[in-house]
């Protein structure tokens, strides 16, 4: 194993996974001495009923809900943040609980900046504009999460706030709650948590411990990915899927953007898909532009791929570009995932807006890049 | 303007079934470790081992049920009920919630199992509460069926360390001491 050279890795979350993982949150936010937590949710999670198996769980605790809100809609806005925080005040609550994903997440994590600042939120917008210590964030996922909603990112109204003190304190990822809904549910939530665990191990800047969760969100969705399609319900798979998701957000935090995240969710914004959709496009096609670019695959992506013993009886020289092959064949294998954007029909001005856009949110990443790749996931990788 | 009503307070609710459950065996643990303290020699050596001060509370947090065994002047366990107000207790083993300890003690998952997957929380000298889990280790297989105890305990005893002699005699006189 070579040195692993001078790092920084930083993820605060603690993570509780398995039977009984809600049940614990009480316990949890007893040590941050909070008793009173502000619930939000949104109405298609509502009405899976989800939140009832929640404040179930939460029986025998001193813990009292401050409101179980859940009419949080798709589109997160300030005005809703700013009405949820007075609510979050007169209710004198102490802690954030989101359970669900995207706008949910974004709403709690702007709810705790305006109540543990007392500000106004369009203060914060930007990188590492919150000032300390934010009131506690627990995540429950559901079967959408993604992994930027468990990293340190929000967007509220188009506007990012990017700051390591709106990190969820604690992630519990219970097995009631993340039994998908449906395959393009399953699809959406795999597919980024691939391209961020993919994007992250094969970054420059990759670390032992970057890459110690990037391999094990690859690992666990090469293994639960078919099934967890086939069968969206099923427990093993999904728990597979969702502590993938988790893994993949502890990797992706502590890596810059990638080329397929920043498409992706500028592709996503403009045209309505999925994010999930876009990345699945990209990101083989973003694989093909690494290999046109001579670019060389890390070798143990072939051990995250298909475990110890294909990389053991794998050349040295060949271990690379057998890990890339055998997630191209992972990505072969999805029936259900369009393979261009032209499939998706999304039109050239629209790719073009999301290369500007992407260039602008991400001022590292380069413009030839993103061309290319997103020329190659117009017409598809052959 | 929201409408503060349409989202009430919510207090989650009690699991009654689950309580009594936990009530029932928590007591009967209790006694039993009185009981076995008396009768089994493997379990003298390890209370043996304690401090002279040693009382612990079993207990599920944050509104109990509580068991509380403690050795009382005579250096002798005792069990001393299920209210710790007013005793001096040297070691908690908390567990987090009212599912994990029902999981524990109907052995759906064994002590070691339970502590493994972070749902038990000890506050104390960690080789007592190891001695602790030991003890309860010894009473599923004292007191249970071997397919139960199976299940709850980490491994079951081979013949070498737990004699059918041992056992059944243990077993009988702690269950006599047990309902007396």
């Amino acid at each position: 194993m070579q040195s692993p050279g001078d790092y920084g890795f930083f993820y605060q979350a603690k993570i509780m996974a398995g039977t009984g993982a809600m049940a614990n949150i009480p316990v949890e936010l007893d040590g941050f001495d909070a008793r009173h937590p502000f619930v939000l949710t949104d109405k298609k999670t509502s009405d899976s009923g989800l939140p009832r198996k929640f404040v179930k769980a939460l029986g025998e605790s001193n813990t009292i809900i401050g409101a179980l809100f859940d009419d949080v809609p798709a589109y997160s806005s300030v005005s809703l943040v700013k009405d949820l925080a007075q609510f979050f005040r007169d209710r004198g609550c102490d802690s954030v609980v989101a359970i669900g994903s995207g706008p949910v997440v974004d709403v709690a994590k702007g709810v705790n900046m305006a109540v543990s600042t007392g500000a106004d939120v369009l203060g914060f917008e930007g990188v590492n504009r919150v000032p300390g210590h934010l009131k506690p964030l627990v995540v429950v996922p559901t079967a959408a999460i993604k992994p930027f909603d468990l990293t340190g990112n929000a967007r509220i109204d188009g506007r990012k706030f990017s700051s390591a003190f709106l990190m969820p304190d604690v992630i519990a990822v219970d097995p009631l709650m993340v039994r998908g809904c449906c395959t393009e549910c399953v699809l959406d939530t795999a597919m980024v948590s691939l391209s961020h665990a993919v994007e992250a191990y094969l970054s420059p800047s990759a670390n032992p411990l970057s890459d110690a969760y990037a391999s094990m969100a690859i690992r666990l969705i090469a293994e639960h990915l078919q099934k967890s399609l086939k069968r969206p319900g099923n427990k093993a798979a999904s728990m597979g899927m969702a502590n993938a998701a988790v893994a993949a957000a502890a990797a992706f935090d502590n890596q810059p953007v990638g080329v397929v995240h920043a498409l992706g969710m500028e592709l996503s914004l403009l045209t309505g898909n999925a994010p999930g959709l876009c990345m699945g496009i990209l990101l083989p096609a973003a694989l093909e532009y690494r290999r046109q670019m001579k670019q060389e695959a890390r070798s143990e992506l072939l051990m995250a791929m298909e475990g110890f013993d294909a990389y053991a009886g794998t050349p040295a020289g060949q271990r690379g570009e057998k890990g890339l092959r055998s997630l191209q064949l992972l990505f072969s294998k999805i029936a259900v995932l369009p393979r261009t954007l032209e499939e998706l029909r999304v039109p050239r001005f629209k790719a073009d807006e999301a290369i500007q856009e992407a260039l602008k949110a991400n001022p590292s990443l380069k413009k030839q890049d993103l061309s290319a790749v997103m020329g190659l996931a117009m017409k598809g990788v052959q | 303007m929201m409408h503060y009503n349409k989202y009430p307070e919510i207090k989650p609710g009690l699991k009654l079934l689950k309580r009594m459950y936990v009530v029932t065996m928590l007591f009967v643990f209790g006694r039993a470790f009185q009981a076995v303290s008396r009768v089994d020699r493997g379990a003298k050596e390890v209370f043996a081992k304690m401090p002279d001060d040693f009382v612990l509370d079993f207990c599920v947090v944050p509104n109990g049920p509580h068991m509380v065994v403690g050795k009382d002047e005579k250096g002798r366990i005792k069990y001393m009920g299920w209210n710790p107000a007013g005793k001096k207790v040297t070691i908690y083993m908390k567990i987090k919630n009212m599912d994990a300890a029902f999981r524990m003690l109907t052995f759906q998952e064994s002590s070691c199992t339970a502590t493994s997957r972070d749902r038990l929380i000890v506050d104390g000298d960690l080789p007592t509460a190891c001695g602790v889990l030991h003890i309860m280790d010894l009473l599923e297989v004292l007191l249970l069926p071997k397919f139960l105890a199976k299940l709850g305990v980490k491994r079951y005893p081979k013949w070498s360390q737990l004699s059918p002699v041992r056992k059944w005699t243990s077993r009988l006189l702690t269950y006599v001491r047990l309902v007396a």
